[in-house]
């Protein structure tokens, strides 16, 4: 478990799920209406997306509702395999947790990427931690 | 080996970067000096020259506190005074030697740069050093590299990681930069004070021609601007070349041959990034020439040939492309060798070869999995083949072809373009996606439907033109439905791309316009997807993504399918 009480989270809601990412693994939040699609790619992988002017890959490992209308909404991850956008349904807040401990049980909708456990915020709301660069390290393909 | 950090004090780093880098250029002149020296030693100014280099060498080192360093250059540049007062001949064991102590200054350097003190075993290269300069040559003294690391020979992929990323810039290119970029800025005061007026509500004479000028004022100079850039990154190819007479020498003596280099075209420039990546693959076809290609003297006299082989290496403009070419006069390729290893090796089938073209058959060496070395030796047989060569160039959007005469010699010929930060592409359409298609790819647009365009064998469809037949590859299958339609599709244009003469048809919907683009690469994500078919991404006018699709990799798959 990486995160501890101090630290922010980026509060998100994925197809009807609260989901936090850490904010020290977010580069920000971008939405966008158009995806340039790549050919040849596992499903997951939603297209491309301009963030002024770099190219940056973006992934629906959820087949993420969009709540924004015709939007895209993502959280653009920076890790090690550089900068990744995130399919998200809506944006919340930034969320501190009073209580982090291990996820009980993890919907199975929510199955396909790594959740380091749950949080419980001052309102006694409930998350799902997500282990950002796991979730993008998962995905890649095994030589 | 033992190592540990070196401390370098922070003021002094900008001082010590530039002093890896000065100390790298000599270097690599002295390993081109010391060849030529060995070729003619007699040859004084030369000899002036090397003392120069090193006992400038020696005073940086010194002054910078690099005592080892100091201390290797400053037993090197003995030997070379003694040559210089006439104490001493220059001979090939003494030039195994000084470049042997090269290679360590290189490797000394090579520590200062990555910052780290390793400890490295001077004194038997001092002691082969002062045996040299009291007597000659120690007999049975260990030459060349032996007493270095082997990572440290000249040429090796070690070296790019002591290159600073800084290139030198000719201020003559600065200059025109900042002039026109003076301009850029004077047209923009221009711009401003038109918008200035307007907002102002002043009466403006004519705008639409106003806004017509400087339209077109503002797009000569940002082309100009990108075309000034553009030359900066422009390096010259001396800057690989340079390398190889060393490279070409030590062979020579590893192997007994003799072997002559000439180089031609050293000035020729290309882009910094083409510059960084061409060495390796070219360092390997050099070494090819000279291993696999030049005989030994004995058989080459034999063959009635001068007993000296000759590899000559050239770079050159054509239209807007450089070409480099690696000759050599050796024993050339015996394209019968190469069909009965194909069949061994299960790439092509015995009436295959029957019916292939002499080019087909010489292009099957740069197949995966294909080497006709009789057996693995230290010089080229390293496992590398000649598909990694073809797929670096392909990486640098080059394009590689032989030409071989049994007994004759071998031509290699790269073809590259001058810069990687631009290009001229087509914008087409396939099932509702826009892509492009590099211009240089292109050979003719042909319009569906055409005479001649049919089903022909199996579900394979062909465009039959006057002597020759085209397969056809719809992009539309290969991008999108991953596999084959069996009708052949009755619209759309047919984008003819050639490499090493073999064309192919690539079906796509539409064609629409020419765009000059900057293509960037997709990212370390999705690298890890391998998608050959994709070059990389652009931003347009708009700002909306397309991608250039890779046309040689896509036409390639019928053919490989076919073979």
């Amino acid at each position: 478990m990486n995160g501890n009480g101090n630290s922010q989270y980026l509060g998100c809601a994925i197809n009807g799920f609260p989901v936090a990412i850490p904010v020290a693994n977010v580069q920000e939040v971008f939405e966008t209406r158009f995806l340039a699609k790549v050919p040849k790619c596992p499903a997951f992988i939603a297209g491309l997306v301009n963030i002024r002017g770099a190219i940056v890959p973006v992934l629906d490992l959820w087949q993420v509702e969009r709540e924004g209308a015709d939007l895209f909404t993502m959280a653009v991850l920076s890790t090690a395999e550089g900068n990744v956008g995130l399919l998200i349904s809506r944006l919340d807040d930034l969320v501190r947790f009073t209580r982090i401990g291990p996820a009980d049980a993890l919907p199975s909708e929510l199955a396909v990427a790594p959740f380091s456990g749950a949080g419980l915020d001052e309102s006694g709301k409930m998350y799902f931690v997500l282990d950002a660069e796991q979730c993008i390290a998962g995905t890649i393909p095994r030589e | 080996m033992r190592e540990e950090d070196l401390i370098i004090d922070p003021d002094m780093e900008e001082i010590v970067q530039g002093f890896v880098i000065e100390s790298t250029e000599y270097l690599e002149h002295l390993d081109q000096d010391l060849v030529s020296l060995d070729e003619n030693p007699g040859d004084m100014e030369l000899v002036g020259k090397v003392f120069r280099a090193f006992h400038t060498l020696k005073g940086n080192s010194r002054a910078l506190g690099f005592l080892d360093m100091e201390t290797m250059v400053h037993r090197t540049e003995d030997v070379i005074r003694k040559v210089r007062d006439g104490e001493a001949r220059v001979v090939p064991a003494m030039m195994d030697v000084l470049l042997a102590s090269v290679d360590m200054v290189k490797a000394l350097l090579n520590d200062i740069s990555e910052k780290k003190k390793r400890e490295r075993d001077l004194a038997p290269l001092i002691a082969q050093l002062q045996a040299v300069n009291e007597d000659g040559p120690a007999p049975g003294a260990e030459p060349a590299a032996a007493a270095t690391e082997p990572s440290v020979a000249a040429g090796t992929s070690t070296e790019k990681k002591t290159a600073a990323p800084t290139i030198r810039v000719d201020t003559i290119k600065l200059d025109k930069l900042l002039s026109t970029a003076g301009e850029l800025v004077l047209s923009k005061n221009r711009l401003l004070n038109f918008t200035q007026r307007l907002e102002q509500g002043q009466a403006v004479a004519s705008p639409e021609e106003f806004l017509n000028e400087i339209n077109a004022q503002l797009g000569f100079l940002v082309s100009d601007m990108q075309v000034d850039v553009m030359s900066t990154r422009m390096q010259p190819i001396s800057r690989v070349f340079s390398k190889y007479p060393r490279v070409v020498r030590d062979l020579g003596r590893e192997t007994g041959k003799e072997i002559e280099l000439v180089i031609t075209g050293q000035e020729t420039e290309l882009d910094n990034a083409i510059i960084e990546e061409i060495g390796d693959p070219l360092i390997h076809m050099v070494r090819n020439s000279c291993d696999h290609g030049v005989e030994m003297p004995d058989a080459r006299v034999a063959a009635g040939k001068n007993p000296k082989g000759r590899v000559e290496l050239s770079a050159y403009y054509e239209g807007n492309f450089a070409i480099i070419s690696i000759r050599d006069d050796g024993k050339g390729i015996d394209t019968e060798v190469i069909k009965r290893k194909a069949i061994e090796k299960k790439l092509i089938s015995p009436e295959q070869a029957a019916t292939m073209a002499k080019s087909d058959i010489l292009n099957l060496i740069f197949l995966p999995g294909f080497s006709t070395a009789e057996k693995v030796t230290a010089v080229s047989g390293r496992g590398v083949g000649m598909d990694v060569v073809k797929n670096s160039i392909g990486k640098l959007k080059g394009i590689i072809e032989m030409d071989s005469e049994k007994g004759k010699g071998t031509v290699l010929k790269i073809k590259l373009p001058l810069t990687l930060a631009s290009m001229i592409g087509l914008e087409i359409e396939v099932g509702g996606i826009r892509y492009l298609v590099p211009q240089e790819a292109i050979v003719e647009i042909v319009r569906l439907p055409a005479s001649g365009y049919a089903a022909a064998v199996k579900d394979k469809t062909f465009l039959f033109r006057g002597n020759y037949t085209l397969p056809v590859v719809n992009v539309r299958d290969m991008l999108i439905n991953g596999n084959k339609n069996a009708a052949p599709v009755q619209q759309g244009y047919l984008i003819v791309t050639s490499e090493v003469e073999k064309r192919t048809g690539l079906l796509v919907d539409n064609v629409l316009q020419q765009h000059e683009v900057v293509v960037k690469p997709l990212g370390k994500y999705l690298s890890r997807f391998h998608l050959s078919e994709i070059n990389g991404a652009t931003i347009m006018g708009d700002g909306s993504i397309e991608l250039v699709i890779n046309a040689s990799v896509i036409a390639g798959f019928q053919t490989q399918g076919a073979a």
